[in-house]
């Protein structure tokens, strides 16, 4: 593919590349550097998307995974850190407990974007990835499991699991606020 | 994919919309009424975290990075022909410096000539310029892909919905938005719904799509934003740019109410029943 081509095909999702790293290396500087760094190596290997076929969005969130937990394994200070990252998940297990039941579209929107985005920065970052990968890019489970390099059921486990945290934390918010509707609806479901 | 998931998964793996066949047979023997709730608490989490966490734009000038980087690494990449060594020679390095210089001089001439070639007759710098159709062009291809999930973004749907994300985003509802919906529909256009977006400047953004019920017609959107008086445009006129790639009027931006304008759509026919619906200044310009 001509560079000019690329160029133009690849930077219409900018945005949302920008995204997923600052979500990932949480400093916009960090983030821009590697944004430029997954681009440069898309450019490098576009043969081998055009091989691949399939979304360009997919496959640059792929190249930016890939680069940025090797940057992570580089910038590693010791085995520990390095396996915190590594260890597969295949251990946890998704959350049994059904969803609430309660309306979500009964809580303030501001309330919730500002709780929600708390605690999806407090995730770690496989879990804070896959939430991402699946809530603002729209991606399904297989797609996900591409891009990150992992088992679907690990994707899964993921997933859930960080819904479950997010699920809790807006319960959290409801009883601290003392709104009795939803906090009654919790107390019913529990 | 697990063979006997648990409820939890059963029922997020339902809103997901990823049930086999066999899942989804599970599903419908199960009692509805103690689902649905459930279901639609994960449907609605999922908005809301697209909704808190998609407002955000890579920041100005690393799409220019980024393509000043890729020019530069083609140009390093060209001038490998002189041999397939795992070491780089003096002269290939001297080749890669020279195709780097003649590049850069070639940017700079560009930069010379564009700047000779003043749009003194133009509403808006060439910077701005740039930005905002790039930004209204890149956001309104992507919301005409036909994919489900590209509409599923378009959160805002019901009236009570359109008054809320305005009210949150935009510190009140626009009142073009109020008559506007309407008046498409009844021109042929359907209300997708309207986002959160990040129009270049300092005022928040939404964008709202509307989709032919004609399949020969293409779909339109409506891009708000509060109006910061960065951009030095008449309230008594609207202001229009072509597309780049077609050549053809795609864009029209107008300020009223305490807010900013920008309508799109690749076919002038929907822009002018746009032009038409949202009470757009009859006095044009060039933006």
């Amino acid at each position: 593919m001509e560079r000019e081509a690329f160029e133009k095909l690849s930077l219409e999702h900018i945005d949302a590349v920008y995204r997923m790293a600052l979500q990932l290396a949480k400093h916009p500087e960090e983030a821009s550097d590697l944004v430029q760094e997954t681009y440069l190596k898309a450019l490098r290997s576009a043969e081998r998307f055009e091989e691949r076929g399939g979304g360009i969005r997919s496959w640059l969130f792929t190249i930016l995974h890939n680069t940025f937990y090797s940057r992570v394994k580089r910038e590693a200070r010791g085995p520990t850190a390095v396996e915190e990252f590594y260890e597969a998940d295949e251990r946890e297990t998704a959350p049994h407990e059904a969803p609430p039941a309660w309306d979500l579209r009964s809580l303030d929107w501001e309330h919730v974007d500002d709780r929600l985005k708390k605690a999806i920065f407090e995730l770690s970052e496989e879990h804070r990835e896959v939430l991402l990968l699946w809530g603002v890019e729209g991606m399904k489970y297989r797609e996900i499991a591409d891009v990150t390099g992992v088992p679907i059921g690990t994707v899964m486990s993921r997933l859930h699991r960080a819904r479950k945290t997010l699920a809790d934390s807006l319960e959290e918010m409801t009883a601290e606020l003392g709104w009795s509707d939803a906090a009654d609806e919790v107390g019913r479901n529990s | 994919m697990p063979v006997n998931p648990s409820e939890g998964e059963l029922l997020r793996m339902a809103a997901d919309g990823e049930l086999t066949p066999e899942l989804q047979a599970s599903m419908d023997g199960r009692d509805q009424q103690s689902d649905a709730p459930r279901v639609e608490f994960e449907r609605e989490l999922r908005r809301r975290v697209q909704n808190a966490m998609q407002d955000v734009a890579a920041p100005e000038g690393l799409r220019d990075a980024i393509r000043r980087a890729m020019v530069e690494d083609d140009a390093g990449t060209v001038a490998t022909p002189l041999g397939d060594t795992t070491s780089p020679s003096f002269w290939a390095g001297v080749q890669r410096f020279a195709a780097v210089a003649a590049v850069l001089l070639v940017c700079a001439s560009l930069i010379v000539v564009a700047a000779l070639q003043t749009r003194p007759e133009h509403a808006i710098p060439t910077e701005q310029f740039t930005q905002i159709t790039s930004f209204v062009t890149e956001q309104h291809q992507r919301a005409c892909s036909t994919a489900d999930d590209e509409d599923s973004r378009f959160i805002a749907r019901e009236d009570q919905e359109i008054a809320d994300l305005a009210e949150h985003k935009l510190d009140g509802l626009p009142p073009v938005l109020a008559f506007s919906i309407s008046a498409m529909r009844d021109s042929g256009y359907r209300f997708v719904g309207m986002k959160g977006c990040g129009v270049p400047g300092n005022g928040a953004s939404v964008h709202a799509l509307f989709r032919p019920e004609d399949d020969t017609r293409k779909p339109v959107s409506l891009f708000v934003q509060q109006d910061t008086a960065e951009l030095d445009l008449s309230k008594s006129a609207c202001y229009f740019a072509d597309c780049k790639v077609t050549g053809k009027r795609s864009i029209v931006v107008w300020r009223r109410d305490g807010f900013v304008y920008y309508l799109f759509s690749h076919d002038e026919a929907g822009l002018k029943t746009g032009q038409k619906a949202f009470g757009v200044p009859d006095a044009e310009k060039p933006l």
